[in-house]
């Protein structure tokens, strides 16, 4: 069994006011203030695009690796539903602004972009009761009717969910490095739509089927996976499924059929007449190339290349702009790059993901990692404080040598402190000694761990077990 | 193009409306002549034009993007219900 997988990704623009109308953007707005005219479908209302969303339309047709059009035009895709007040969307069905993209996996497998195009969101629907099948009104919020969306369609390229996952990931890093969309798929700002059939070992297509309403990273590979071993089980018995449209429900983890395809929307699709054909000076293009920043793979190739971290840990740092930016504010601040990578992806990283919070570089200053590596290099105090010093400077903000100072956490390493404790402990265990002159050197760790109880755990356990050595060879 | 009943059925579906059995019978007709009217254009020789998708002939004007705020009291006094700040609709999953 092969699975062959393509997805339908909506991503919502990052722009102040909507796509063809000057109301503001506002998440938090009060519903049904950001609404005009041209957004509710009032009759004569026409509809003027905002010069910002053709640049970001070309910015992530660019760093997408897309070929730019620079004719394209506009299309009515015409559906009832009461999010939708003029009868249609306008979006791009004809002639696509951007075309023949691609997104590399890790493995190296090429992800092909059939085509991005420019679009507008649907108004808000929320249902007055807990079970939306029982309620007897819906309630329309058209704040969101307008916002602009990019479709990014690719090819069925993809054969695992786990790929599907990676190619949303990547996307999401993109999009956000380049600053067009927030890239969060739990609040909408990105949503996926997934075709998938099966082919059965011998060559046979089972019928695709398309997996809706998936709103989050990890629920593209569950859905998948759920929808190919539903398809998978189907033809060993040998039958096909539906060819359908389903969604995913996060409740159960399952999917459940939406609409069989003869109850499919016919769309009528026809040139936009309020809209003329929309040019794009190769000037354009050029100048928004100019603004692209590095992206995510660029900046981890480069990261391992000038500053010798791991391919895992420059995969990870060059993901987030703000992670990056942080990670070379600690270079400059004088930390050797290894050890900052090690500690912001070991060490700093998990307090977020333990919040499921994202990266914040006010939470740990880029001087507060500074002191916490010096101090552990130096052994001033030991690998496991500084864990525990982190994670308080993450919760509380304050500074860690403060915290170091408060709790008594500086290790003793001087020989001048060490060594009489050690000989204490050593001439309090003759027969321990004694095993050690008969070879058995692994009693040093019983004099270390008596160290450690001695000092209240405060002695460099290093520094101890070099010293405990010394003084049991006479060497002290 | 024939005017089928399975024709009807399916612009109801797509049109969210539900006829009774006579206007049905009248749909049928209007249409049958709304089409026959349209004929007329069939007529027209556009061997050697291109299709004309808008009347607009100028280049297409792109508006910056800043905000403007409308008061939007007018265009809720045309809502037929209202419920709180929400435009109130018959359920979607009423069957």
């Amino acid at each position: 069994m092969k699975s062959v997988i393509g997805l339908e990704i909506h991503a919502q623009l990052l722009t102040e006011t909507k796509a063809f109308c000057a109301c503001k953007i506002d998440v938090n707005a009060k519903p049904n203030t950001n609404i005009c005219p041209v957004c509710t479908g009032q009759p004569g209302a026409l509809p003027v695009l905002n010069e910002k969303v053709v640049e970001f339309a070309i910015k992530s047709g660019l760093a997408l690796n897309c070929e730019i059009h620079q004719r394209s035009s506009f299309d009515r895709k015409n559906y009832f539903y009461p999010d939708l007040p003029k009868g249609y969307q306008i979006t791009q069905y004809f002639h696509p602004i951007a075309t023949e993209g691609y997104i590399n996996l890790d493995s190296g497998k090429k992800v092909r972009i059939r085509r991005i195009h420019i679009e507008e969101d649907a108004g808000k629907m929320i249902h007055s009761t807990e079970n939306i099948t029982e309620s007897k009104e819906s309630l329309i919020d058209f704040n969101r009717c307008g916002v602009p969306l990019i479709e990014i369609v690719t090819e069925p390229d993809m054969e695992e969910p786990l790929e599907a996952k990676e190619f949303m990931e990547k996307l999401r890093d993109i999009l956000r490095t380049i600053d067009v969309c927030s890239g969060n798929m739990e609040e909408g700002a990105l949503r996926c739509d997934a075709n998938v059939s099966v082919i059965d070992d011998n060559g046979r297509s089972s019928s695709r089927v398309e997996v809706k309403n998936i709103n989050s990273f990890r629920y593209v590979q569950y859905a998948l996976e759920y929808e190919i071993d539903r398809i998978s089980k189907s033809l060993k018995e040998g039958k096909d499924v539906k060819h359908e449209t389903r969604g995913w429900d996060f409740v159960t983890r399952t999917t459940v059929s939406l609409r069989s395809k003869e109850e499919e929307n016919d769309y009528r699709y026809f040139p936009e007449p309020d809209l003329p054909i929309l040019e794009v000076s190769k000037d354009l293009i050029e100048q928004v190339k100019k603004t692209l920043p590095e992206l995510p793979d660029q900046k981890a190739e480069r990261y391992v290349k000038t500053f010798g971290i791991s391919d895992y840990n420059a995969k990870i740092i060059s993901k987030d702009r703000d992670l990056a930016n942080y990670f070379e504010s600690t270079i400059s601040a004088g930390v050797d790059p290894k050890d900052g990578a090690n500690w912001i992806v070991n060490d700093l990283l998990s307090l977020f993901n333990a919040d499921s919070a994202e990266f914040d570089p006010g939470k740990v200053s880029v001087d507060a990692l500074k002191i916490l590596i010096d101090y552990t290099n130096s052994s001033k105090i030991s690998r496991l404080s500084a864990k525990e010093v982190m994670s308080e400077v993450y919760k509380s903000g304050r500074n860690p040598a403060d915290i170091i100072k408060e709790r008594n956490l500086i290790q003793v390493s001087d020989e001048e402190s060490l060594i009489p404790i050690i000989k204490k402990v050593i001439e309090g265990n003759p027969a321990v000694v004694d095993q050690y002159r008969k070879g058995k050197t692994s009693v040093v760790g019983f004099f270390v761990g008596n160290v450690m109880k001695e000092t209240k755990g405060k002695a460099d356990p290093k520094a101890v077990g070099e010293l405990v050595k010394k003084v049991l060879d006479g060497k002290v | 193009m024939e005017i089928t009943d399975e024709l009807v059925e399916h612009l109801e579906r797509l049109s969210k409306l539900k006829l009774r059995e006579e206007e049905i019978e009248k749909m049928k007709k209007d249409m049958k002549e709304i089409l026959e009217y349209m004929k007329l254009l069939d007529e027209v020789d556009v061997e050697g034009y291109s299709p004309l998708f808008t009347p607009i002939e100028d280049p297409m004007r792109l508006r910056k993007d800043e905000p403007v705020t409308e008061d939007p009291s007018k265009i809720l006094e045309l809502v037929p219900r209202l419920k709180g700040d929400f435009i109130s609709v018959p359920s979607i999953y009423a069957k």
